[in-house]
């Protein structure tokens, strides 16, 4: 095979040479006349090409009297134009079209209208001057099928991510992303990261680095991401020098954010105390017990926890960009600082990033360029989850009349004094300063690639690429808190580091024959990555003074780990794009994919998709109309998988780590399944790109079926085989949906001044369903079902029926064997479980209005996900009639049972709880709808003439709103929470407020 | 031709950088089986797996040691709880009870490790002593597995049919086969007979690991719940005449940490084994959790004088705690637990002599127990349950108190009970209600088609 393409090579190489020549020259100018430095002009079907310079000429030998040009820029339409009998074309470039952007997909690029597979871009303007560290969450809303929450508010947290729908339900159902052509890592590599994934390596990513984000989303597009593409791709491109005056872009920013707690309030002291009281009384307690228990001294020490945990949280940015260079070299440098304070008190982000973007080319046929990226990020952490200290929770839920102050010392209460009754024994106040959770991470992210034109048709790439990410973290508990006195002081320092070394050869081919009607491009290409990753961690206790923080100071060492793990991909890659005179399009793709983490029995896996695209519009046929002015069809089919299926999946082992009498201990750890592999997945895409009123409105319909097989499961196993689970690949799931994105220009005025208004509207429907489990069985996922032919986030769980208007206590409904309601029961253990709802959005979609007029402009976006329930899994503890004595209650609470007759909707309050009324029903379900002003910005671009007059090109200022307004039933923090459909005391996601200044000069 | 030698140049790169080798990696923190388990080092290591094991908190780190005394009327879980054994207290188990669930999952899963263990070292080449020690240990914490399930999942045989009713299932080998339930009278034929072959084996003395008199130490408990009284004299007699233990001097210091002259089999938990908040003892100590306190029941117990009270005492919220567990090395709630001493060999012997009608022997052992602990000497026996209740004094907290009333058909009594202080509970529960026996693990009868649950879940 590779010998007959090699002849094939050949042989169109000759019929080349046999061309006659000609050289072209002209000047490309924007429609207001501008010239366009570093326009791109390209001899269509070949690589010959070269870019304007700095007045907007270009001189270019093409190969024939009948050549085309492609002249492209970005922003603007690119232009063909037919070369028979001229030498001097002047090109006047008009603004672009979506249709006709030029996309970067990771291995290869092509414009929109060529582009068979389905792919969404975001461009800069939506990913700058955003508050966040984190480049994903500004993705949200801007492109359909790609859902994404943040579980936390702490600065620099991770985002989950899912594309066109849950992909995996053991596994991980993140999609892989790619930074300028090279898979890389995400998530959180510290183990001392306090859970809920608080630092995300992609937050050490400037945002304002990028030039665009394109998600890849049908097989067509991720077959060549093999066995990690089935989740999705998300292709990250970074600036790149334009030739050129060097341009420097000063950027400032200041925002304030404030925690956003929604529709949740606690009751006041006062109402606290009386409460309390009152379910006393209900319980039984005499006059006197009231006072011993909750006297009236206790409304003299009162405190507001939540007020005290959260405070106005600050972020700032500043940072230098530079661009510019000549023909030969272009760069792109910059240079930024952002500092977040959160709003949950002691938690911040502190990045320090800078890139170097270098391309250069050596002669006619050698290029190469660099990329260079360091980043620091230092990141107190929130404490989360199972620690005393954790405000998370204690914030939320201790009583308001738990004084923060202990009046006998004046000093803030350790917690641990008898008297305390906060949720766990410590006051984070007191202990939080103490004890801090800090996070570093150091990333550098370089790539240097080379290549050569070996003809006019065919070019070799070679790059090499690391991404070398090292975290060192401290978490220390101070010998006076609640964590710390076990241990009289304990200090965790572990450092991480993770390795990944890519290296990646492509041959590349372009042909174009018959008169320029059938143009061929096509690459090989070979990947190959080695992902190595270790760390290690040291423990020690007994600490004399809480200032000395080093294991130096410990008394004694406690614990040491240490852990290496690594795994390789080999691969083998290639596409076939052909169309036929710019009409038809097909693409094929295949990837073969070899890697560690495969059984021996399934060591290689193959990968391919077909797609084809039809510009239906371009036909003869095809009425010239205004109405309907463009018109593509596309349609593909084909293959991915997960290969996040952990390192050594396949082997039977002993683990190690276990010790008794401070010697080693082994124990088997996993059960041998030799033919144990990746999780695959087939997917079908259909769409339709269109134009409308000469491409005032643009917009592609997309419908897909994807099924997602070989799920990995841990099979329930007999126990008494000393396992509970056998991971096989056995489960199959569907994901199908339709996704809609329009592009409007209600408003075009012919001049950059006038009044201009666009609007981006998606949105996207997405089914999940289960579709095998294994044997069929269901299985129960806590609060949530997974049962074949079922949403995949089906809540199953009592279901509440109200409160006995006779005497105050909570009623659930019984079931009989389908699953039907049969009567009502007063008795949890007979209540029945139901299947209740779901927990994935029916629907989500994005509205972006963009306004200008002189150098004003707006943007206003809205998002939205509907249908779809949340578990306020926090009211349980804090709407729990009682349950929870000496906590802190919602202010709800207080509309409950008081007499017979009463037709309420919650239960008498009874000290220790009234029937277990709060444990898990539809009580404590919630409509999780929602529809959120996530961004209002308006900005001022100052006249160019002013500026000029105070010596700098541009200024413009802005004032960026996040998260401003919301409207849901939903009575929790905030609807946006941790996908999987419950939502429990948390760092909540803050609204913000930024000022912005960028100049350039 | 310029050309031809590039795309040599740039298959022959492709092809180079394609070693297929890149691809074989082996775990570096794990071993398989075979490697794993190749020489007597390896087992050893195995073996202190299963000890690790041992440690869970899921067994004797805590759940094990707690459930026989919070069903039982000794102690009592206070109204502000934190959520933990509140199912236990009030005998409202379901069968999806995760405490239950985390027994049986824990036992069986210590049961795979020895199995291994005992079930390779014969084809290991090495040092005969050590392999017979190994194995014999690795038999005997089989042993206690196998006893700790039968107890907890199946009648008493000394009030049920043994012979009929069902035990747990027994594997003496690693398999992912659905075994039914044996019966209980199988299953204590298999510990008995593990334990004899183990104790023939050791030679070690390591009160920390079993040993020949800790194997006979267990024979003497399986004899007497088993109704066997002269085995389980017989056995008794054996430990307490080894001349290897002594009563203890001092009740209190003795579980100041592992290692008192009583201790026969005692699993250590080092300093840096401490669980935190989970250690055994932070459930009892108003520091951690706090969740269990002293009853008046446990209180009235005890004489004046008697050392064993000096343990309880009164919190600031003036509700009872013991400080039996309070701390060890300074690290508060850490417990070695003692799964095996000296005085319960003394208890098991006076109770099996009692019931072959040897009083006078029983009065004797008994005795022995109180005089070390400054309570009053008896003169006589009137009835069992003046046996069992010493049993109490001494042995409350260490996980015996619901076995031994029940297996001797004696009611589960509260007398402090639903004051208000205590979480709502039932008060009384006879010897023959099911709950008495706990349910098999929904988990289990979901997966496996030959589990039988027990009657009335």
């Amino acid at each position: 095979m590779k010998k007959l393409f090699l002849l094939l090579m050949l042989s169109v190489a000759m019929s080349f040479s046999m061309n006659a020549q000609k050289t072209v020259s002209g000047v490309i100018t924007d429609t207001e006349g501008e010239e366009l430095i570093g326009a791109n002009v390209l001899e269509k079907g070949t690589t010959n090409g070269t870019i304007t310079e700095i007045d907007g000429s270009f001189t270019l030998d093409v190969a024939a009297d009948n050549a085309v040009l492609l002249i492209s820029y970005a922003g603007y339409t690119t232009q063909e134009v037919d070369l028979t009998g001229l030498t001097t074309v002047n090109i006047e470039m008009a603004e672009g079209q979506l249709l006709e952007e030029v996309v970067v997909v990771g291995y290869s690029e092509s414009s929109r209208m060529r582009q068979v597979a389905s792919v969404a871009s975001v461009s800069a303007d939506a990913l700058e001057n955003r508050p966040t560290p984190n480049v994903v969450s500004s993705i949200q809303g801007q492109i359909p099928g790609f859902f994404t929450t943040a579980a936390s508010g702490q600065p620099g947290s991770a985002q989950a991510v899912r594309i066109r729908g849950i992909g995996s339900l053991t596994q991980s159902s993140n999609p892989l992303y790619v930074i300028d052509g090279v898979i890389v890592a995400t998530g959180s590599i510290s183990q001392l990261d306090s859970g809920n994934n608080a630092s995300d390596v992609l937050s050490l990513l400037n945002p304002n680095d990028i030039e665009s984000i394109n998600v890849l989303k049908d097989a067509s597009a991720v077959a060549l991401y093999g066995s990690r593409g089935s989740n999705g791709v998300v292709v990250i491109n970074t600036k790149r020098g334009k030739a050129g005056k060097t341009q420097f872009t000063l950027k400032s920013q200041y925002g304030i954010t404030n925690a956003n707690f929604g529709g949740f309030e606690i009751m006041s002291p006062q109402e606290t105390w009386d409460y309390e009281r009152l379910a006393m009384t209900n319980a039984g307690a005499s006059p006197e017990a009231l006072d011993v228990t909750r006297p009236d001294t206790m409304l003299n020490n009162t405190f507001d926890w939540l007020d005290a945990a959260f405070q106005q949280g600050t972020a700032y940015n500043i940072e230098l960009q530079a661009r510019g260079g000549n023909e030969k070299t272009r760069f792109f440098v910059s240079g930024g600082y952002n500092s977040i304070e959160g709003t949950q008190v002691f938690s911040d982000y502190q990045r320090t990033s800078l890139r170097l973007n270098l391309d250069h080319e050596i002669n006619d046929r050698l290029k190469m360029d660099l990329n260079f990226n360091t980043s620091y990020a230092q990141q107190a952490n929130a404490v989360n989850g199972n620690r005393f200290q954790s405000p998370m929770a204690s914030s939320f839920t201790t009583s308001p009349l738990q004084g923060a102050v202990n009046p006998a010392t004046g000093e803030y209460y350790t917690g641990r004094e008898p008297e305390y009754f906060g949720l766990t024994g410590d006051n984070f106040l007191y202990s939080l300063p103490l004890n801090p959770v800090d996070v570093n991470t150091l990333r550098i992210l370089s790539k240097v690639g080379f290549e050569y034109q070996i003809t006019d048709f065919l070019k070799f790439t070679q790059s090499a690429n690391i991404d070398l990410i090292t975290d060192e973290s401290k978490d220390y508990d101070n010998p006076t808190t609640n964590d710390g006195e076990d241990t009289n002081g304990s200090l965790s320092n572990s450092f991480n580091q993770n390795r990944y070394i890519t290296t990646q050869s492509f041959l590349k081919y372009y042909t174009s024959f018959g008169g320029g009607n059938h143009n061929l491009d096509a690459f090989v290409g070979y990947e190959y990555q080695r992902v190595n990753t270790k760390g290690f961690l040291a423990t020690g206790i007994g600490f004399a003074d809480g200032r000395l923080q080093t294991l130096n100071s410990a008394a004694e060492p406690q614990g040491v780990g240490g852990s290496i793990s690594n795994y390789a991909f080999v691969s083998y890659l290639s596409q076939v794009n052909y169309d036929f005179q710019g009409k038809y399009f097909f693409t094929v793709n295949a990837r073969r994919d070899g890697s560690s983490r495969f059984g021996a029995n399934n060591r290689w896996a193959n990968f391919w998709s077909v797609g084809g695209s039809w510009l239906v519009s371009d036909e003869d046929f095809f009425p010239e109309s205004d109405i309907l002015s463009a018109l593509s069809i596309k349609t593909s089919y084909g293959t991915s998988g997960n290969a996040n299926i952990g390192n050594f999946p396949s082997q039977e082992l002993y683990g190690f780590g276990a010790a008794y009498q401070g010697n080693p201990g082994s124990s088997p750890s996993q059960i041998s399944n030799p033919d144990l592999t990746w999780e695959s997945s087939k997917q079908f895409n259909v769409g339709v790109d269109f134009g409308l009123l000469n491409n005032r409105i643009t917009g592609t319909v997309e419908y897909y079926d994807k099924t997602q097989f070989d799920l990995l499961f841990g099979v329930p196993v007999t126990a008494v085989s000393g396992f509970t689970s056998a991971d096989q690949n056995i489960g199959e799931l569907n994901n199908q949906g339709i996704e809609l994105t329009l592009n409007l220009s209600p408003i075009q005025s012919q001049s950059n001044d006038g009044f201009n208004w666009d609007v981006n509207f998606n949105i996207a429907w997405n089914e999940a369903k289960i579709v095998s489990l294994p044997n069929g069985e269901d299985i129960d996922n806590g609060s949530q079902i997974w049962r074949e032919g079922e949403n995949v986030r089906t809540i199953y769980i009592q279901e509440w029926a109200g409160v006995n208007p006779a005497d105050g206590t909570p009623l659930w409904y019984t079931a009989d064997d389908d699953g039907n309601r049969n009567g009502i029961t007063g008795n949890y253990d007979e209540a029945g479980l139901f299947i209740v709802g779901d927990a994935t959005p029916d629907f989500t979609a994005g509205l972006t209005n963009q306004f200008s007029y002189k150098g004003l402009y707006a943007s206003v976006f809205f998002y939205t996900a509907q249908g779809h329930e949340l578990y306020n899994a926090s009211l349980p503890f804090m709407d729990s009639d009682a349950t929870r004595f000496g906590w802190a209650h919602t202010r709800d609470a207080l509309d409950h049972w008081k007499q017979p007759g009463d037709i309420a909707s919650r239960p008498q309050p009874i000290q220790g709880g009234n029937n277990r009324a709060n444990n898990t029903s539809t009580r404590y379900l919630e409509d999780g709808s929602f529809i959120r002003l996530k961004q209002l910005m308006v900005g001022y671009r100052v006249p160019a003439n002013i500026a000029q007059k105070l010596g700098v090109q541009g200024i413009s200022a802005y004032m960026n709103g996040e998260n401003l307004w919301t409207q849901t039933d939903y009575t929790g923090l905030d609807p946006e929470a941790n996908e999987s459909g419950s939502e429990f005391f948390r760092y909540p996601v803050g609204k913000s407020f930024t000022f912005g200044l960028d100049i350039t000069f | 031709m310029k050309n031809l030698k590039l795309y040599l140049v740039v298959f022959i790169s492709l092809t180079i950088f394609s070693c297929e080798d890149s691809l074989d990696l082996t775990p570096l923190q794990s071993l398989n089986t075979q490697e794993a388990l190749a020489d007597v080092d390896g087992l050893e290591t195995a073996l202190n797996g299963a000890y690790n094991a041992l440690q869970s908190v899921n067994y004797y780190g805590r759940e094990y040691m707690v459930l026989p005394e919070i069903e039982a009327n000794l102690v009592y879980l206070t109204v502000n709880n934190s959520n933990r054994f509140t199912a236990a207290y009030q005998y409202g188990w379901t069968i999806a009870n995760g405490d239950i669930t985390a027994v049986w999952n824990t036992a069986y899963t210590t049961i795979l490790r020895v199995n291994n263990v005992i079930n390779t070292i014969d084809d290991i080449e090495g040092d005969q002593t050590r392999k017979n020690q190994l194995k014999g240990e690795a038999l005997a914490i089989r042993a206690l597995c196998y006893f700790d399930l039968v107890r907890f999942f199946g009648n008493p045989p000394t009030t049920g049919n043994p012979a009929t009713d069902l035990g747990v299932p027994v594997t003496l080998v690693a398999t992912l086969e659905e075994l039914p339930r044996n019966t209980v009278n199988e299953v204590y034929d298999q510990v008995i007979a593990d334990l004899n072959a183990a104790k023939g084996l050791m030679t070690g003395t390591d009160y920390q690991r079993f040993t020949a008199n800790a194997a006979e130490a267990l024979l003497a408990r399986v004899y007497l719940y088993r109704g066997n009284n002269a085995a389980a004299e017989t056995s008794a007699s054996a430990v307490i005449n080894s001349g290897q233990y002594s009563i203890a001097t001092s009740y209190e210091a003795m579980f100041n940490g592992p290692g008192s002259t009583e201790d026969i089999f005692t699993i250590l938990f080092q300093t840096d084994e401490s669980n935190g908040s989970d250690n055994h003892g932070q459930i009892y100590n108003p520091e951690g959790y706090g969740d269990i306190r002293v009853t008046q029941d446990l209180i009235d117990l005890y004489e004046a004088g008697d050392e064993r009270a000096n343990m309880i005492y009164q919190f600031s919220d003036n509700e009872f705690y013991t400080s039996k567990y309070d701390s060890q090395d300074g690290i508060p709630g850490l417990v070695s637990p003692k799964i095996l001493r000296l005085s319960e060999m003394y208890l098991i012997r006076a109770e099996a002599r009692y019931n072959t009608g040897n009083s006078a022997g029983a009065l004797e052992d008994l005795n022995a127990i109180r005089t070390a602990r400054g309570a009053s000497e008896w003169t006589s026996i009137s009835n069992l349950l003046q046996i069992v209740e010493e049993r109490q004094r001494e042995l409350v907290l260490e996980g015996h108190t619901t076995f031994d009333l029940y297996r001797n058909n004696l009611p589960m009594v509260r007398s402090q009970c639903n004051t208000g202080i205590e979480l709502n509970t039932i008060c009384f529960v006879a010897a023959d209600n099911f709950r008495t026996v706990h349910p098999i693990p929904e988990d289990e009868m979901l997966v496996n088609q030959q589990m039988v649950q027990n009657p009335g879940y």
